[in-house]
């Protein structure tokens, strides 16, 4: 007998056989409770006992129903209670007692059915609402998606003009200088005692000149075409340890002091590793020549409650405020032999990652450049922790890759 | 059209006796633009950015026969070095050379009093042309 009167979220208006079942079970209820009552008499009440099949009945089969069986519970109890041994003051008081409970059943009916439609109206609401936010949450990723290309596009762009000054300058000196050169070979060709130093110089003028167009063209080339990240498991301060160590010998030799401080609650990630470290070779690279005399290099991971952090710190020259502000410009430098560029693509890797970089410094004290991932972009789910390679087995392994669908669907 | 190509004519030393301002943060170019101008006899004062320029003006005052500037240069740009001599100096022509020379900037040095606005690359016969141009100007009164 269907004598469930849980909701069943699946459930909708038009089930009949359902609706069939839950009526009979109602029915049967009925003459269940009648037959209880004719036999407990006018001593035991049962009453009360009329509400479940009036309840089953407008549950599964809608108001209509119920009342019918409000009404038909109500005869059941009168025609019980004229049959029973009873005497009223009033001949009519058996009927009035009928109608009063006839009332009470269509009430409870009644409410009953409003419940039942307000609880249907809103699952249905509930599973609109889910698809509009999975919907939602498409657009959101897929705009995120076109914001980040239209973003790059836009640096390349913004860059377009910058390029065509960077090489326009030693296009302007070599244009000069070779006409300069062709004065020199005249001057070489009519007299034996003219020096060629003269043309040598000039020479080596045009070479720089030639490397720097070199350079500011592969610079812009990488920073136009940034190959799309590839992600994979990567135990973080195990892949960072052997990096460091690998650059270990070029930071001896610059008299700079490595530091290491790992945070141990870091679990895996799913990143992109190589262009992370390339991230953070070019920032290390940074400190170290901001330290010309030796000092400090602390890499430090550490992470909150949402976010991952990475942070590179020197304890070199530091960086002026007024810098401070164009550090990630394009084409801005203060090495004299620097593209300008460097610090641009280490953004644009982080943020294609999904990151932030930030840098702050004090003058003369030092550098610090801080990368922060929100958690949820490297798939870290926080119950299942492995720390280091030793003490797990692949078969643990946490499910890959959270998307931002994954909350809505397990929600 | 700006050809690269063209030889250097030999119009010998030209700019004997002038004394030339030249601005550019560029060292290479900066360095190219002095032994062109040497060549021709001028002397030549280089100036890495506008408020070296700007000294060079004051502590020059009246030697000064012609401005060869930049405009992007860093903390202050040709335009300050333009309005300065436009201030200060106004006999002294200004010829902007840039790399970015766009119809907005190219109006704006006109309307600051530029003498003539050139575009990098500049070959050596153009640039001379031009400033030979201006140094025989300057004898005159100043255009508008």
């Amino acid at each position: 007998m269907e004598s469930s009167l849980e909701p069943n979220l699946l459930m909708t208006a038009s089930l009949p056989r359902y609706r069939v079942r839950g009526v009979f079970g109602a029915a049967l209820l009925v003459v269940l409770v009648g037959v209880v009552d004719y036999f407990t008499g006018r001593e035991l009440q049962v009453v009360p006992l009329y509400l479940l099949p009036v309840g089953l009945a407008t549950w599964v089969a809608g108001r209509r129903t119920g009342l019918v069986f409000a009404a038909v519970c109500a005869l059941v109890w009168l025609v019980c209670d004229l049959t029973s041994n009873g005497e009223y003051i009033h001949a009519f008081d058996p009927y009035w007692n009928a109608a009063g409970l006839l009332m009470t059943f269509s009430f409870v009916s009644w409410i009953l059915s409003a419940l039942r439609g307000a609880l249907v109206f809103l699952e249905h609401k509930v599973e609109l609402r889910t698809t509009e936010l999975r919907e939602e949450m498409l657009k959101r990723r897929l705009a995120e998606e076109a914001r980040l290309q239209s973003e790059r596009l836009a640096v390349v762009g913004t860059i377009a003009a910058q390029v065509a000054h960077e090489v326009r300058n030693p296009l302007g000196s070599m244009t000069l200088n070779m006409d300069l050169l062709g004065l020199e070979i005249s001057e070489l060709a009519e007299s034996s005692k003219h020096s060629p130093e003269e043309c040598h110089f000039l020479i080596s003028q045009f070479r720089q000149e030639l490397n720097r167009i070199k350079q500011v063209v592969d610079g812009y080339m990488t920073m136009a075409r940034m190959p799309k990240l590839e992600t994979r498991r990567l135990f973080l301060h195990d892949y960072l340890g052997q990096k460091l160590q690998l650059i270990a010998p070029e930071l001896e030799a610059a008299k700079v002091q490595l530091v290491k401080a790992f945070d141990p609650s870091i679990p895996a990630v799913e990143a992109d590793g190589d262009k992370l470290w390339q991230v953070l070779v070019n920032l290390i690279r940074n400190a170290r020549q901001a330290m010309p005399d030796g000092g400090q290099l602390t890499v430090r991971t550490h992470q909150t409650e949402s976010e991952l952090e990475i942070s590179v710190t020197d304890t070199g020259l530091g960086i002026d405020k007024e810098h401070l502000a164009k550090l990630f410009t394009p084409f801005f430098t203060t090495k004299t032999d620097g593209t300008g560029l460097g610090l641009v693509v280490v953004q644009q890797v982080i943020s294609e990652m999904g990151g932030q970089i930030t840098c702050q410094s004090v003058k003369a004290k030092g550098t610090t450049f801080l990368i922060s991932f929100p958690l949820s972009l490297l798939g870290i789910k926080l119950d299942s922790i492995p720390l280091h390679q030793e003490t797990r087995t692949d078969s643990d392994a946490p499910s890959l890759k959270a998307n931002a669908n994954s909350f809505v669907a397990s929600a | 059209m700006n050809t690269l190509t063209e030889p250097l004519s030999q119009e010998g030393k030209s700019l004997t006796g002038k004394q030339v301002l030249v601005v550019d943060d560029d060292k290479a170019l900066l360095l190219a633009l002095t032994k062109v101008l040497r060549n021709e006899g001028a002397v030549v004062l280089p100036a890495g950015d506008a408020s070296e320029a700007i000294r060079f003006l004051s502590l020059n005052f009246g030697q000064i026969d012609l401005v060869l500037t930049d405009m992007r240069m860093p903390n202050a740009s040709g335009k300050c070095v333009l309005s300065a001599v436009r201030g200060a100096y106004h006999n002294v022509p200004v010829i902007v050379i840039t790399a970015f020379a766009t119809d907005a900037i190219r109006e704006a040095c006109t309307a600051l009093g530029a003498f003539a606005f050139l575009e990098k690359p500049v070959n050596t016969s153009t640039l001379l042309g031009e400033v030979r141009r201006a140094v025989g100007h300057a004898a005159g009164p100043k255009p508008s």
